[in-house]
């Protein structure tokens, strides 16, 4: 492995790098500018030089402090569930049963479905009224379920859905990572007469923990940026309960029109996610590194 | 694995139960939107009813009423030009972040990945004003560009994990024999890796035809996507469930197709080298 050479190295990474500064950096940087001067894409007005103005108005705003609070707690909840139903599938799936090739492939379709349709899907399952689900539960018990109505409702519903989506994203890779455990202590553990369930507690998990760390913080970055199932289920309701960082900021950009605002709010917004990814990437290398 | 058949048998009864209630979940919405999409109008509000006789009216109000294959049309063209635009790209910038040692190597796998991680809004309101100025809103070209973008860092990962498998001694012996970097990737890389990009193109679709925020947001007038149609059935004046029910199925079918052999590749791109192979 020699260095190939400052001009064929141009050669390879130009034509991608030409697309990332067109169509990414350029209008991260056009966010940057909007975000310094009061602006609308409404109103073709000059722009009016704001300095920081707008990152201490979203920094005493109620609405986008409340979102920040409710994104985090929704990513961690979700990233949480996710992970450990992931890990679950994953043990379940490296069983030998009948129907185990089928349920592989089975298992990664909701990961496949459009997220909006599949947000529709479980919107429609659970209506109070039109839904199958709250018609079987109200023929059994005879009580009346509301999925989509009040706070914790709708926050379960969504963070049910997402996980529904995305615990076999969860899966695949926790499952890669069974596979790719080393066999030694654990057919030594067998021999010395362990049962299934204490080499899984005593040597699978501790070796399988830091791919669980990095699977829940993939997770978390994706949920960070949820937007589609929210536009799906509950359009940010009742209120403002339901807003993720990504629905409340599209909503000020497209629906109130404050572009310079929204992007101040996304620039932030963006700072967030690369902090929390730079952690992953640093979890990764050492991750890597621990295991050469 | 001399275990007993006692301790199979106890095996057996918690891991098929699990499994019947894990294909319940898994096809419950699926089987129920199918259901739905072939009810008569008058039922499709009628959770009890299971047995009625299906029509093809949802789909019929859907192909007449709406414009189905337009949007049907425009979506399979963007995400078509997106996935080998995209791939191409791909193998490309995947060939000398796999092959080579350079200055500042992990720093251009950062800058790459931040616009994968990066939330899609915080590029989507600039694109917008950007695109407008340029006369590329609410036009394929625009959909096309910021899909390659945005799907570019996942398809790179998938391919530098394909380019991982192929013995880097071939490469080697070419390169003794005096052949360049372009060479190598044109006679070696290229070849060798084509069952990858073909896998490679057949994600990014998917990636692209499950594309809702960037259309929304770049979209919508002219130019529609399967996933804005899907969206505007259900509003705040009401929701026509049939019809909604039949675009949903449409929009599963690439999901449906393949999810039985696109296992494998899914887990190359989706973990960025957190698990080396």
């Amino acid at each position: 492995m020699r260095h190939p050479g400052v001009k064929y190295l141009l050669i390879f990474l130009i034509p991608s790098s030409v697309f990332f500064v067109l169509f990414g950096e350029i209008p991260f940087f056009w966010a940057v500018y909007m975000s310094a001067h009061h602006w609308s894409v409404a109103f073709p007005r000059p722009p009016i030089f704001a300095g920081v103005d707008l990152y201490e108005k979203f920094m005493k705003d109620n609405k986008f402090m409340y979102s920040i609070g409710f994104t985090s707690l929704f990513s961690f909840s979700s990233a949480l569930l996710a992970t450990l139903l992931g890990l679950g599938f994953a043990v379940l799936l490296s069983q030998r049963f009948r129907g185990n090739k089928i349920l592989k492939g089975l298992i990664i379709l909701p990961l496949l479905i459009p997220e909006i349709s599949c947000g529709l899907m479980w919107r429609f399952l659970l209506h109070s009224e039109l839904g199958f689900i709250p018609f079987i539960i109200r023929s059994i018990t005879g009580l009346r379920v509301e999925f989509l109505l009040g706070f914790p409702a709708t926050f379960t519903t969504l963070l049910l859905t997402d996980c529904w989506r995305w615990a076999p994203f969860c899966y695949l890779i926790i499952y890669a990572g069974l596979q790719s455990l080393p066999r030694e202590p654990i057919e030594a553990a067998l021999v010395d007469g362990a049962s299934d369930i204490q080499v899984f507690r005593y040597i699978k998990l501790p070796l399988l923990a830091p791919i669980l760390f990095i699977v829940f913080l993939l997770k978390f970055i994706q949920s960070f940026k949820v937007y589609d199932i929210i536009y799906a289920i509950t359009m940010g309701g009742p209120g403002y309960s339901t807003e993720s960082l990504s629905f409340t900021i599209y909503m000020e950009s497209f629906k109130f029109f404050n572009t310079s605002y929204a992007s101040a709010e996304a620039v932030f917004f963006f700072y967030l996610v690369m902090i929390i990814c730079f952690i992953f990437i640093k979890v990764r290398d050492k991750l890597i590194g621990s295991l050469r | 694995m001399g275990r007993g058949s006692k301790n199979g048998m106890r095996k057996k009864l918690i891991i098929y139960p699990i499994v019947v209630i894990l294909y319940i979940i898994i096809l419950l919405p699926v089987f129920w939107i199918l259901l739905t999409s072939f009810k008569p109008t008058k039922l499709t509000n009628v959770p009890e009813a299971i047995i009625f006789n299906p029509t093809l009216s949802q789909y019929d109000f859907v192909i007449t009423r709406t414009n189905l294959w337009s949007v049907l049309g425009s979506t399979i063209f963007i995400d078509i030009s997106t996935a080998v635009l995209t791939t191409f790209l791909a193998s490309l910038a995947a060939f000398p972040l796999t092959r080579y040692h350079f200055f500042g190597k992990d720093s251009v796998a950062f800058w790459f990945l931040s616009f994968w991680m990066g939330p899609p809004v915080a590029f989507g309101i600039p694109l917008f004003v950007i695109f407008k100025i340029f006369g590329l809103f609410d036009t394929y070209l625009a959909l096309i560009l910021c899909y390659t973008t945005f799907n570019l860092p996942l398809a790179i990962w998938i391919v530098m994990s394909f380019y991982q498998e192929i013995p880097p001694e071939i490469g080697e012996a070419a390169e003794l024999d005096g052949a360049n970097p372009l060479q190598i990737y044109f006679r070696i890389y290229l070849p060798l890796a084509i069952p990858g990009l073909i896998a490679t193109i057949i994600l990014v679709f998917i990636f692209a035809w499950n594309e809702f925020l960037y259309a929304l947001i770049l979209a919508g007038t002219r130019v529609k996507t399967i996933t804005l149609l899907v969206s505007s059935y259900w509003t705040m004046a009401g929701v026509l469930i049939g019809p909604m029910a039949a675009t949903i199925t449409i929009s599963i079918i690439p999901a449906l197709l393949a999810c039985w052999f696109i296992q494998e590749y899914l887990v190359r791109g989706l973990t960025f080298g957190a698990i080396s192979r």
